[in-house]
């Protein structure tokens, strides 16, 4: 799967590819703010993670 | 006695609601109307180069909300699986509609004011939409509390009303 994907003349655009578009995309993708950018996106996470959590370890007759 | 069950129930209805609003705002906002992405106010997505990195933080935000979804289906399934009864539509609706409200509001919070990742009409910035939003946001978590204290006001949630429930 991996070949074709790789090999493949329609798939110069994929982001695995090494095509010139494809660098581009990685070169923009891995910059310094990398890690910024994955913990700005995970950062509502935990909200959600603690509420999904907080209610479920309620006992049944809490309402 | 299931001490835990129905609070797994409540808690799966939150997290599936949770998941099904993110995938709204995925699904509907960045790839359909393509009104922003994920780092669209960081990274341009204006050019081929910018829309691809975009596309594949689209991708990982996807991918956090499959595993929410995924874990509500997961407390649902357990919570069944303990000899919990299901709950009404009314009673898992409104959980369904709180959980997605309570997206709006926090993902509204902290990607579009906080920390200024996107904007709900990029092209605007922060914009009367992104308070929108939030105001979709709230009216969606009462909405969704209202008609869970309808169904307490009428004495019809919990156990007393689910064990009339079919298996």
């Amino acid at each position: 799967m991996v070949a074709l994907l790789c090999s493949a003349g329609s798939a110069h655009a994929c982001t695995l590819c090494h095509s010139d578009l494809a660098e581009q995309v990685r070169e923009r993708l891995f910059e310094a703010a990398f890690v910024s950018h994955a913990l700005a996106i995970c950062a509502p996470l935990p909200f959600f993670v603690a509420a999904i959590l907080w209610i479920a370890r309620r006992t049944s007759d809490v309402r | 006695v299931n001490t835990g069950s129905p609070a797994r129930i409540e808690a799966a209805g939150l997290a599936i609601g949770i998941g099904m609003g993110g995938f709204v705002d995925g699904i509907l906002f960045h790839q359909i109307f393509q009104l922003h992405n994920m780092l669209s106010a960081r990274i341009p997505n204006t050019n081929l180069v910018g829309a691809k990195v975009n596309m594949v933080w689209d991708g990982v935000f996807h991918a956090l909300v499959w595993v929410i979804t995924a874990y509500g289906i997961w407390l649902l399934w357990s919570a069944v699986k303990r000899g919990a009864r299901l709950p009404s539509h009314r009673s898992f609706v409104a959980r369904l509609v709180m959980g997605w409200g309570f997206f709006n509001v926090v993902e509204g919070l902290i990607d579009h004011h906080l920390l200024d990742l996107h904007h709900v009409y990029e092209p605007l910035g922060r914009s009367v939409w992104d308070y929108a939003f939030l105001v979709w946001g709230v009216a969606m978590l009462a909405a969704g509390w209202a008609l869970r204290r309808r169904d307490t006001d009428l004495g019809v949630s919990g156990s007393a009303r689910d064990s009339s429930m079919p298996r």
